[in-house]
């Protein structure tokens, strides 16, 4: 399989990206990774006129620490932030979420602005940004602006990104110290893509909470109960080979599965 | 040919995972014992390949679903289990050296195997595993009773 002949740019720096956004918007796509994008446009899924390459554009790439946040350069490897020990013990959740992200060899190309880019619905980075109310700092050739994670993604494979514009970062805040949190995923083979996911935060010190938990002991009962109350809220569909009903079953499996690890971490860490 | 599988299947997610296999195979007088090896190993992981993902499966319209690696799903190193495998030696009397096909098998054996594996953990179900691969799809019907 072999894409569609296709223009190719490597800008070096953010004015240059900028530039080559101003003239070929509309018809470019931006490769960062490749691990989506080469596949599709080899499938004919995709087939920009314009390649803008932006592996040079080195200042995309990092990860800096402020007080109450992480901020994450769009083109950061998925294994930087795996490997990083600080993610590690300052965000547990992201951690997790990337061991999860396909393969190590995937993990070695593949970006955080790419899969936050691509919203697909079966991606870890996605679903784990909304969880954590992320925001992402856009750029284009008429400013920056700062987006929310669940502002940005408007559906599966739909964001609100201009065609001029690309994901410059993304901020996540730090989560509660003595929150635990939990992501548990479920796919047929090692490294495949998520048939469900789920993600949790549970800080026993919180202030606010949802309605149903305030004052309450996290009893395994109580997040069962409230794990299925938010499935029936969910939009389920089937397909042949994995019916509604199976997925609903999965949905509740991981929601179950996030929030009693989530708890049990939690109140681990709780001083009595 | 002898052959034993250990399935485990999670009843929260119907995914079924092999955890150990062991075999047995008649090779008639071995040539090259590791080779042998590594040709049963293979062919249990081709089985398992053939008992739990591959699939060509088509739509009502005719369109193949698996039409790439991406959908069709082969076992790779981390869906293959711990095995232990022997031979038995029972030279031929029809060649040569008394030596017989090896390997191959596996291809017959390790889906009959896993399947029977998988109705016993079902038996509480009543489950009869009448089709190939056992998709997570397939486990949850038998658990939930569901018509196809």
């Amino acid at each position: 399989m072999k894409p569609a002949s296709f223009r190719y740019l490597a800008p070096r720096d953010e004015a240059e990206l900028v530039s080559a956004l101003r003239e070929y918007g509309g018809d470019a796509r931006l490769l960062a990774g490749g691990q989506s994008l080469v596949p599709m446009m080899n499938f004919r899924v995709v087939t920009p006129a314009v390649l803008i390459d932006i592996n040079g554009v080195r200042t995309l790439s990092f990860v800096e620490w402020r007080s109450e946040a992480v901020e994450i350069g769009a083109l950061t490897r998925h294994a930087m932030l795996e490997d990083s020990k600080e993610i590690a013990e300052r965000m547990p959740l992201l951690a997790a979420a990337m061991g999860q992200v396909a393969h190590r060899a995937v993990r070695n190309r593949g970006t955080m602005g790419g899969s936050i880019a691509l919203a697909y619905p079966a991606a870890e980075l996605p679903m784990l940004f909304v969880t954590l109310g992320a925001e992402l700092r856009l750029r284009s050739p008429r400013g920056e602006r700062c987006v929310s994670a669940s502002e940005f993604i408007v559906g599966p494979l739909d964001t609100v990104l201009a065609d001029d514009e690309f994901i410059h970062s993304a901020r996540l805040p730090a989560l509660p110290p003595r929150a635990g949190s939990a992501f548990i995923e479920v796919s047929r083979r090692h490294g495949d893509f998520a048939l469900a996911a789920a993600a949790a935060v549970v800080d026993l010190d919180a202030s606010e909470v949802e309605g149903a938990l305030m004052g309450q002991a996290p009893t395994k009962r109580l997040l069962e109960d409230t794990a299925l109350a938010v499935i029936d809220s969910i939009e389920v569909e089937g397909d042949r080979q994995y019916p509604a009903g199976y997925r609903r079953l999965l949905l509740s499996t991981v929601l179950q599965r996030a929030l009693d690890t989530a708890a049990a971490r939690a109140e681990a860490r709780h001083v009595h | 040919m002898a052959d034993l599988a250990l399935v485990e299947i999670d009843p929260k997610t119907c995914i079924p995972r092999v955890l150990r296999y062991a075999a047995v195979h008649d090779v008639g007088r071995p040539i090259n014992p590791q080779l042998i090896r590594g040709q049963v190993a293979g062919g249990i992981v081709h089985g398992i390949g053939g008992a739990l993902y591959e699939h060509c499966d088509y739509d009502d319209d005719g369109e193949m679903l698996a039409a790439s690696f991406m959908d069709y799903l082969c076992p790779t190193t981390a869906e293959a289990p711990r095995m232990a495998i022997d031979h038995h030696d029972s030279p031929s009397p029809f060649s040569a050296l008394g030596s017989k096909g090896a390997g191959e098998n596996c291809a017959m054996s390790a889906p009959a195997a896993i399947a029977s594996a998988v109705e016993d953990a079902l038996r509480d179900y009543r489950a009869a595993i009448t089709e190939l691969p056992i998709t997570p799809a397939l486990i949850w019907r038998e658990l939930n009773g569901v018509a196809r």
